[in-house]
């Protein structure tokens, strides 16, 4: 490891930390911490200036070689007849090891958040839906409906970079921009101090949402609703509402599919997704949905491109095997299916092992913290610090690269999965 | 090491060899003249009664991006029923319409084709877009970089920027996201769309910037020109798959004012408004304006029937045609200030009128175009079809007596609209050749491809010459990618890594200044960010860069 | 076809395959290959007799003892036949089948009667999620058979259903007959939250008033339906356990929608609702 008695300066520093990927950050470097200087959120100091223990790969909590646990590791692998590939905090390059890895194996592969993740994709795969980016949103949107969440709790650096543009191209005033809020617990005080027009706030049970949108699609399409209230909101209330989706001319309406964090919440979805697309009979309405950190958007991009599905596949059969349901690592998980575990946490993101007496081996950055005991435990580089990488934002379309910041004697993701299988035979 | 293909029946348009028997020696992935008679021959292939292509390239396929990405997730059952096993070589995916990067690329190789380029690369998706073609094995790869809707080019034209700051523009485009071409999707349109316009016609205004389809067109095809951009610009035009279009596509070809352009898909901007159904075949036309317009090259986009799926970056048109979407899914996406995309699935049906008239219409194109140096076999993959039906495709238009068959099962009222049947043309092996292989390599810039003179890479297809046409093509008896053997009898046998065309134009530095400050504004990411480095292609020893020289 | 006794004989750990022991593959199968047949299980496979002892049955029945809810796939893409359960059973029993009758003796997992387009089903207990469902991607679930439940169903039975029956004499979990294209769901207790979210077209049938109906149905009023006479009526005749039916007054309370989709589904409850009726499992 190179050592710099002086202070380095990067700028322009990408953040992987959440699939926002902000990519305006300075970071400083003296001796082996890092100091977050400008444009970081709170998520981004913690997981950038954490100081990063050195540590040993260890087998059974014994410290061996990184060789050691890499052979356990695959023969652990071999030996398995049902094993998850899972967590896959990790970069482009991660989860193409993982991939291979996973089919070598034959075994299972799914990212920690793609309960979440489904929620959006089972709507692609049944009905579709229209989409927009950050960039359009900043620049073009004039009705801007949170839907359960508030995008600020999650995503802290939402309303400074996307609602709140010193420029927009299109020249929206910003003071006739509306925003609105339906759902339940949503701080809406960045709204309060944005210079639009007053938040519309509409109280209502996370899982009562569905049945808002669909009242909202209803009266767009010019149908009565013979109901007065429906929870906490009055009919007038939704009926204003309505006047406002079908007067604006580029309405968004953002989600955090994470948020919607009850059973079925795909139907809840839906009921969003299906009004955007009736609206863009008469104006422009797209969706966005904010989701995918902890690589959890990278993981869906690489497993749809290598292997025709977006998460949830099993390779058992020798060819890539799509079953949302069934290959759901977390179902997988509490049924008990597993003999193997293999679960890669490189960004940050707790691991909780199962209690039962099925192996695990586990790559992690080495300040993730561990519940449970792994079999394999190989402590791994942290990309965008440790390392370079790729990695894909919360709307799917911009990636970014990420910068080495810090030597780490600990080698990367992809390195560490591709000499495992080098090492599986 | 060298090796000979010995007695082989070759055509090499590019040289003018037109079906004649000579042996090729290849030598560190080259093709090289006949070696001195002391020099040793490592390995001989006896293809006495075997005919020899170059390497077949693929000029305009949907292989790579966020658009064919999304193609892949939202169609999981359209990969259901084509699974394709790991081997000992060869990695698992799967097929049909939008297959994985992994099968796409072995599958063009088992095809004989060793380049494939990707003509709708959104700068703001290019990253993933290179990461997708380095994860395609064995063929080379390209892509065409996306303008003409991206509000950074639109707000230049409306405030009259000087041609020269345009191609500055242009280049940098070209050179920040590793592309090799200039693509135009709908001119105009796509941004329109996003104010809500829902047709723009070759002189209608844009909205907001009150620019219209002409003036970009003009604008990017000068620039491409003047940058010495080997490929002509990449035109997707106005009205895609509107009755009557053909007359924008005709106005569209006289009102480039002699400048290049290619033209592609055509078949699905060469529609009339005759008839009961008010929609008819315009490719007489088409194709006689093409015929006289040495400036304009043309891909054809034709449809083949059955399942596939639109993927496309017009939003505007997409739109439109997700009313008759199959299965009834459709997806839109308004894409960072840059463009969208839409992928709608789509069934064509032979017994369809509309459906059945297209396939009519791309054949007629394919027929009555008398140059094949400038009309290349597409369909648009996976749009019209996806790629693996080529060599169908191939047996249509070399096959009179088999196209005719086909004919006689469409739909009748189709059928007999169409002037297909009056049309004896057959092609033969060399002008196959030539639309699959020189051609392409010629539009593209590609001097050392798709040509097999001494100093061409060795990308080699042989076939064992058959009355079926669709036999002879589907399964290659040897494909030689770089000089490597990576197929044979139409399985792949090796793996290997192709690489990235790319470009270097030159321009003025200073167009980053107003770029830098358009992104901080406006885009949010930081220019530096946006770029993609030489090592991101060339990234885990999988991808390499084939610098591609400028024509000026 | 001369039936076969298939009992399980091991605890599998991971999910077993059943889908080729289907009574046409079977029926020109000797039972030395029969036994031979490899069953997919984790990465590997299993052969049936290692999982199984094989009996020949009296009748023609395929039948299945013994079995967990880790056989998965029972009855798939059958089209003639019957194949009885007995003891609990795993996912997508039934999944794509075109016809025969599968009888379950006692609880199902998700995803039964998938995608099934002809065929009859009856679960003498309890099953789970997505019954009627619809595979990956496919827009349509369920597009014609019979499927009736003795005990119980999960959420999302019905979902993007497109014709055919379902009855539940149990109570049935939330979103019932979501997404619903066409269709029938009769449920004989209650129902939970959110039924007939987002439904295109259908019928779904409740005894019980749920605690609530979305606001986008608009009540229609009571109304004696001829077409449910019709229905409960076939339905009484398809055999002795279906009695009840002859009771059922079709008299109902009718909702139209879902608005947001045009309105031209239906929930009809029942009046007067019938107390009678009491989940629980009855044998065949």
């Amino acid at each position: 490891m190179t050592q710099d008695t002086n202070s380095k300066r990067f700028e322009e520093v990408p953040c992987p930390f959440c699939s926002l990927l902000c990519d305006d950050l300075v970071i400083s470097q003296l001796k082996d911490s890092l100091k977050v200087k400008q444009n970081g959120c709170k998520l981004a100091k913690t997981r950038f200036e954490e100081n990063q223990p050195r540590v040993s790969p260890t087998i059974a909590g014994k410290a061996c070689s990184l060789e050691d646990a890499i052979k356990e590791a695959a023969k652990i692998l071999k030996r398995s007849n049902q094993a998850l590939i899972g967590g896959l905090g990790t970069d482009v390059n991660g989860m193409r090891a993982a991939l291979r890895l996973t089919e070598k194996a034959g075994a299972v592969i799914d990212h920690m958040h793609s309960n979440a993740a489904f929620r959006n994709l089972d709507v692609l795969q049944n009905h579709g839906y229209v989409m927009t980016t950050l960039a359009e949103i900043r620049n073009r949107a004039d009705l801007i409906i949170f839907a359960g969440t508030d995008a600020n709790t999650n995503f802290p650096r939402f309303f400074e970079r996307i609602i709140n543009p010193s420029h927009s191209l299109v020249k929206i005033n910003k003071k006739e921009r509306q925003l609105v809020y339906i759902g339940d617990k949503l701080d809406s005080a960045p709204a309060g101090k944005s210079p639009g027009k007053r938040p519309i706030k509409l109280q209502c049970e996370q899982d009562d949402i569905g049945e808002v949108f669909s009242i909202l699609h209803a009266l767009s399409v010019g149908l009565e609703i013979d109901k007065p209230t429906i929870g906490n909101i009055k009919l007038s209330q939704l009926k204003n509402l309505t006047e406002l989706l079908l007067k604006a001319s580029y309405g968004v309406i953002v989600w955090a599919p994470g948020e919607l964090d009850f059973p079925y919440a795909e139907l809840t979805v839906q009921t969003i997704t299906e009004i955007i697309k009736y609206l863009n009979r008469m104006t422009r309405f797209a969706g966005f949905s904010l989701g995918g950190s902890e690589g959890g958007m990278t993981a869906t991009q690489v497993t749809a491109w290598q292997s025709g599905y977006p998460s949830r596949v099993s390779y058992a059969r020798g060819f890539p095997d799509f079953d949302a349901y069934r290959f759901s690592g977390k179902r997988l998980l509490e049924t008990n299916e597993l003999d193997v575990l293999f679960w890669i946490s490189s960004l940050g993101a707790p691991i909780d092992l199962p209690d039962w007496r099925v192996p695990s081996i586990v790559l992690a950055a080495p300040s993730v913290k561990i519940n449970g005991k792994p079999h394999v435990y190989i402590p791994v580089g942290i990309p965008g610090i440790n390392h370079t990488g790729q990695m894909v934002r919360t709307d799917g379309v911009v990636s970014f690269k990420l910068k080495k910041l810090q030597n780490s004697e600990h080698p990367g993701v992809a390195d560490v999965i591709n000499r495992i299988t080098e090492a599986y035979r | 090491m060298i090796i000979k293909l010995s007695g082989g029946t070759v055509y090499d348009p590019a040289n003018g060899i037109n079906g004649k028997r000579q042996d090729i020696y290849i030598k560190d992935g080259r093709i090289i003249n006949k070696p001195d008679i002391q020099a040793r021959i490592d390995k001989t292939y006896d293809l006495r009664g075997k005919v020899i292509m170059s390497g077949a390239i693929d000029i305009h396929t949907h292989i790579g991006g966020g658009k064919v990405n999304l193609a892949r997730m939202m169609l999981p059952e359209d990969h259901r029923d084509d699974p394709v096993k790991r081997t000992s070589i060869t990695r698992a995916g799967c097929g049909h319409a939008v297959p994985s990067t992994l099968t796409a690329g072995y599958r063009y190789a088992e095809m004989g084709y060793t380049s494939c380029f990707e003509p709708a690369m959104l700068p703001a998706n290019a990253r993933q877009a290179h990461m997708e073609m380095a994860d395609t094995p064995i063929v080379d790869k390209g892509a065409y970089a996306l303008l003409g809707n991206d509000d950074f080019f639109l707000q230049m034209l409306a405030a009259k920027k000087d041609q020269a700051a345009i191609n500055d523009y242009v280049a940098w485009i070209i050179q920040s996201s590793q592309a090799l071409g200039i693509k135009v999707v709908n001119p105009g349109g796509i941004n329109a769309f996003k104010f809500n316009q829902r047709k723009l016609d070759l002189d209608d205004k844009n909205p907001f910037y009150n620019v219209s389809p002409r003036e970009i067109l003009i604008s990017l095809s000068r620039a491409v020109h003047d940058l010495g951009i080997p490929h002509p610009l990449h035109v997707h035009g106005c009205n895609l798959g509107v009755p009557g279009n053909k007359q924008s596509t005709l106005d569209t070809i006289e009102g480039v004012e002699g400048l290049p352009m290619h033209l592609t898909h055509i078949q699905f901007h060469s529609y009339g408004t005759e008839g009961d159904r008010k929609f008819s075949s315009g490719a007489a036309e088409i194709a006689e304006s093409v015929n006289r317009h040495k400036n304009i090259s043309i891909d054809v986009g034709q449809i083949l029937f059955g399942q596939t799926v639109t993927a496309s970056g017009d939003t505007m048109h997409q739109y439109e045609g997700h009313w008759h979407a199959h299965p009834k899914k459709w997806l839109l996406m308004d894409i960072e200030c840059d463009a969208g995309c839409g992928v709608v699935p789509f069934r064509y049906e032979d017994k369809n009128f509309v459906n059945a008239l297209q396939w009519a219409i791309g054949l007629e194109l394919f027929l009555q175009v008398d140059d094949p140096w400038r009309i290349f076999l597409t369909t648009d993959h996976p749009n019209g079809a996806p790629f693996t039906t080529y060599p169908h495709l191939i047996r249509l238009l070399m096959d009179r007596g088999f196209r005719n068959d086909m004919l006689s099962t469409i739909n009748k009222a189709a059928a007999s609209s169409s002037v297909l049947a009056s049309l004896d043309r057959e092609y033969s092996l060399y002008e196959i050749a030539i639309m699959t292989r020189a051609a392409p390599a010629r539009s593209l810039g590609l001097k050392d491809r798709g040509h097999l003179g001494t100093g061409a890479a060795a990308d080699i297809t042989v076939y064992t010459e058959h009355k079926n046409k669709e036999r002879m093509f589907g399964k290659p008896d040897y494909v030689f990618k770089d000089g490597e053997l990576v197929a044979e009898k139409g399985r792949v046998v090796h793996v290997t890594s192709g690489g990235t065309h790319t470009l270097r134009p030159d321009y003025d530095k200073g167009i980053e200044k107003s770029l830098v400050k358009y992104f901080d504004r406006y885009v949010n990411i930081k220019l530096g960010n946006f770029k993609i480095a030489d090592d991101e292609i060339s990234d885990l020893g999988k991808g390499r860069l084939i610098i591609q020289p400028c024509v000026r | 076809m001369k039936g076969m006794i298939f009992t399980l004989s091991i605890k599998p750990r991971f999910a077993l395959d059943l889908s080729p022991l289907i009574p046409e593959r079977l029926q020109s199968m000797t039972q030395a290959e029969i036994k031979r047949i490899q069953l997919n299980y984790g990465k590997g496979k299993l052969a049936v007799d290692k999982a199984f002892k094989i009996k020949s049955a009296k009748n023609d029945n395929i039948e299945f003892r013994r079995c967990t809810d880790k056989l998965i796939r029972i009855g798939r893409d059958m089209s003639e036949g019957i194949i009885i359960i007995k003891g609990d059973v795993g996912d997508y029993v039934g999944q794509s089948m075109k016809g025969g009758t599968i009888i379950v003796n006692g609880n199902a997992g998700s995803w039964m009667g998938c995608a099934m387009s002809e065929g009859y089903i009856q679960v003498n207990g309890n099953v789970g999620d997505y019954l009627g469902g619809a595979l990956a991607g496919e827009i349509e679930g369920m597009t014609d058979g019979f499927i009736c439940v003795y005990g119980n169903a999960g959420n999302c039975i019905g979902d993007r259903m497109r014709r055919g029956m379902i009855i539940i004499e149990g109570s049935a979990g939330n979103y019932c007959g979501s997404r619903m294209h066409a269709g029938t769901i009769i449920v004989l207790d209650k129902a939970g939250e959110h039924v007939g979210f987002s439904m295109r077209r259908g019928t779904i049938v409740l005894a019980k008033r749920p605690i609530h109906i979305a606001a986008t149905f608009r009540s229609c009023g009571n109304l004696k339906m001829q077409f449910l006479r019709l229905l409960f009526k076939q339905i009484a005749d398809m055999g002795k356990q279906y009695d009840i039916f002859k009771k059922i007054d079709p008299e109902v309370h009718r909702y139209a929608g879902d608005l947001a989709y045009k309105g031209k589904g239906e929930i009809l409850i029942l009046q007067p609702i019938l107390e009678s009726i009491k989940p629980g499992t009855k044998s065949a």
